[in-house]
């Protein structure tokens, strides 16, 4: 960070702390969210890469492991618990502290302010708040890893009764209770961070900046923070009622069972309960990652394309009816449950219905797309390789949403395919388009582009042959979280695919070295961004300097006419006008106002 | 008064939440409060979510309820009226702020204070009640839950405590001379807010059977 230093310097004068570690700087805070969530990103890659090598061969031991793990690997084979730690680690901290804090707390944060004219957030301090909390959070997550017993080994949906009795599996021990406070700190920086977004977003835009004149990528965070706030403090209550079942004797959740032989005695708790808790938020999550990523890619595409996004009113319309559809399909995560047909197949229509809005957005930016002077950049083969994702994934979904299909292919591989490329995956481009796409803004050096294009290439490829081959497999009944497949005759014919997956997911995991290499090349050896508008696009954060400098604008705050998409208009000489630019015939005074 | 010319479009965007800047009438500057408004609200809608969870649990539980007997203590309804005045005391309060009578909406920040106070001992004292008669967290899920959802109210009531309790030590430093009716409003929504948790939870309290 002490690379844009000099910039900011002349403009106001505090201590260093207050600079960059305390500040209050929307653009600040949105730097440190960056770098921590891809430091949580580094860490969950990792994850997945124990977690395909168990997979692949992980009945041959290795020393290496050995040495690595002396706990959780001894004898250089992974245990069965410090697997089941993995995956469910892996899970959430890439859902939650990477992709989750990366879209609204990173580039949410840094964009919003920027792209409506605002001099900073609403409510700086609880943006800064914000921060700390989250990274408390990730802290102590990866704590849990220290303690007895290991980290939470209940998977990321952390269902009951395997993580409220301690004796269910090591893991549920201090790790579980842990796992837990992690989220309730991670659910309080969302709530804080959201709060702010939307009220930033309401309240201070500039002079002219209509809310139909907002760039999609500022109405995705609004929407997701929407969601998060309906959605965020319902999974809260259900996370204390678990605390309170692990720790306080009561039962919430917990039925009478037997566990290990022995009979676990309660009084009344209903397991399915959490289940709907959590889903209720666990489901709109996908929407909370997918709304602001659609926002990101709306800007790149228009921007590359050199063309008005098409159906701008559209898919704001779009968003609106995915932010309210998305928090009433949770139950369709729990087909096998036992849940009532009939509710089963209201959550079944609700949940393909999504699909409209979702599809109509997909064939706006596709309209966007068509006819253009497509600049195959960086950013923009992210772009359209986040489009082809979900394209891919949204047909994996189709057999997921339908109830009767789903019973058979619930709890599979195809399952875990189909999540990690609608959502895993295509999040990820998204979240690499925008790092590609703002990273001059940011930090006022261009990346690599070469090193960029062998990054999209080895990525796009990598995604699909990792995971498209798990749709088959779940389709040939391989389970998922399973230890390995090894160990069982019916999931011998599968030895061979996980092991050719675990491959290519290793050489996935290892392309993304080129992005690490490359980014914190460009942060100090990059090309200078020296004009401040690179792309030649119309939204207001290219309208000032790269990086911008302390509160955004110079002495004026700009002031808006028109909307964010006027490419290619026959009257300009220019194929873009910014969004600031007077209209001709219009005297600007002095303060920019008519 | 002469209409502003159109810009670069013939038609105007309508004006959403305080406007464009450039709509046809002269409209007066977004307020500096609104921003705290707003937040407020929002941060209201997230504890209500919070109860609305801790609610759907409640609720999905409810049919076995006749199965474990849970008799609420009388003075609970006493508690509901005492907050319920508290209310109106924090209401009289506000009116008194906009109008710009410092001490006397010291005066209805006091009485509401100490209603809230009054309340939350009540509340203690039910726990004690349900204690003495054997009914602990852990008795059943219904004990558990009387427990869980009168804490939680209890929680969130502190917090009105503290900030109404705030707003009128700053009151009482500045010595009635400056008031921010603005404070005094956010408080007391947040205070009314809290009263109609409670009714909601009473009622589900209330409940026998669904």
């Amino acid at each position: 960070m002490a690379v844009h230093a000099e910039h900011l310097a002349h403009a106001h004068s505090e201590s260093w702390i207050r600079k960059y570690v305390f500040s209050t700087d929307h653009k600040v805070i949105a730097t440190q969210y960056i770098f921590t969530a891809y430091f949580m990103a580094l860490l969950g890659g990792l994850l997945a890469a124990l977690i395909r090598y168990q997979l692949g061969w992980g009945d041959q031991a290795s020393p290496l492991l050995e040495r690595l793990f002396p706990f959780g690997a001894q004898g250089g084979v992974i245990k069965p618990e410090f697997y089941l730690a993995i995956i469910t680690i892996h899970g959430t901290i890439l859902v939650f502290h990477f992709q989750t804090m990366m879209l609204t707390g990173g580039f949410g944060n840094y964009l919003i302010p920027l792209q409506i004219g605002a001099r900073d957030m609403a409510f700086p301090v609880l943006n800064m708040l914000s921060y700390w909390v989250f990274l408390a959070s990730c802290v102590v997550m990866l704590l849990s890893f220290l303690v007895e017993g290991g980290a939470a080994a209940a998977g990321w949906t952390v269902y009951p009764p395997l993580s409220v009795h301690a004796a269910a599996v090591a893991g549920s021990g201090l790790g579980q209770t842990i796992w837990l406070l992690s989220m309730a700190l991670l659910i309080v920086a969302t709530l804080m961070g959201g709060l702010n977004y939307i009220v930033t977003t309401l309240n201070l835009r500039t002079k002219g900046m209509s809310l139909m004149r907002l760039p999609l990528s500022t109405w995705g965070v609004f929407f997701a923070s929407v969601i998060g706030l309906v959605t965020f403090p319902v999974l809260l209550a259900g996370a204390i009622l678990l605390l309170l079942d692990r720790h306080l004797g009561t039962s919430f959740y917990m039925p009478t069972v037997y566990i290990g032989g022995q009979l676990v005695e309660t009084r009344g708790g209903n397991p399915l309960l959490w289940q709907h808790l959590f889903w209720y938020l666990g489901h709109p999550e996908v929407y909370i990652l997918a709304i602001p990523a659609l926002g990101f890619i709306g800007d790149i595409i228009a921007t590359f394309s050199r063309k008005p996004i098409f159906g701008y009113r559209l898919i704001i319309i779009s968003f609106v009816v995915m932010t309210i559809l998305s928090c009433i399909v949770w139950g369709h995560h729990m087909f096998t449950s036992g849940l009532n047909p009939y509710i089963a197949m209201v959550f079944s229509l609700l949940t393909i219905l999504i699909s409209v809005p979702f599809g109509t957005i997909i064939l706006c930016y596709a309209a966007t797309l068509w006819k253009g002077k497509i600049q195959f950049t960086t950013p923009m083969l992210f772009a359209i390789g986040f489009l082809s994702l979900v394209v891919t994934g949204g047909l994996g979904g189709l057999f997921l949403g339908t109830a009767s299909t789903d019973l058979y292919l619930h709890d599979t591989a195809f399952v875990v395919g189909h999540f990690h490329v609608i959502m895993a995956s295509s999040v990820l481009f998204a979240i690499f388009a925008a790092t590609y796409y703002w990273f001059p803004k940011i930090f006022g050096r261009f990346m690599s582009e070469s090193l960029g294009k062998w990054h999209f290439w080895l990525t796009f490829i990598g995604v699909y042959a990792t995971f498209v081959p798990m749709h088959v497999m779940g389709l040939g009944g391989m389970m998922r979280r399973i230890y390995s497949p090894h160990a069982y005759q019916y999931l011998q014919q599968w030895v061979p695919w996980e092991r050719v997956i675990s491959i290519f997911g290793l050489i996935l995991i290892g392309a993304q070295l080129l992005f690490v290499v490359n980014f914190f090349w460009s942060l100090f050896k990059g090309r200078r961004a020296t004009d401040p508008n690179p792309w030649r696009a119309n939204t207001l954060e290219w309208q000032t300097s790269s990086p911008p400098p302390h509160l955004n604008w110079g002495e004026e705050q700009p002031v808006v006419y028109r909307g964010p998409y006027e490419f290619s208009r026959p009257d300009t000489a220019e194929d873009y006008l910014p969004q600031n630019t007077p209209p001709v015939g219009v005297e600007v005074s002095g303060n920019g106002v008519r | 008064m002469a209409s502003v010319k159109p810009l670069s479009k013939p038609r105007e965007p309508i004006p959403p939440f305080g406007g464009d800047g450039f709509s046809r009438r002269e409209q007066p500057a977004p307020a500096p409060s609104t921003p705290a408004r707003w937040g407020v609200w929002l941060a209201i809608f997230a504890v209500a979510m919070l109860f609305a969870g801790l609610s759907s649990a409640y609720l999905v539980h409810l049919p076995q309820r006749s199965r474990f007997p849970l008799e609420l203590p009388s003075i609970l309804w006493a508690n509901t009226l005492v907050l319920i005045l508290s209310s109106f005391s924090c209401q009289w309060a506000l009116r008194q702020a906009r109008q710009g009578r410092a001490l006397s909406t010291m005066q209805g920040l006091g009485l509401t204070l100490a209603l809230g106070v009054l309340f939350l001992a009540g509340q203690v004292y039910a726990w004690q009640q349900l204690r003495d008669a054997g009914l602990h967290l852990q008795t059943h899920v219904f004990s558990s839950f009387f427990y869980v959802l009168t804490a939680t109210h209890g929680v969130h009531l502190i917090v009105g405590v503290g900030i109404l309790f705030g707003v009128w030590a700053v009151a009482l430093l500045r010595q009635g001379t400056t008031l921010n009716p603005l404070a005094v409003e956010l408080s007391a929504f947040y205070w009314h807010f809290l009263t109609l948790v409670w009714l909601w939870l009473f009622l589900l309290l209330n409940l026998k059977a669904i």
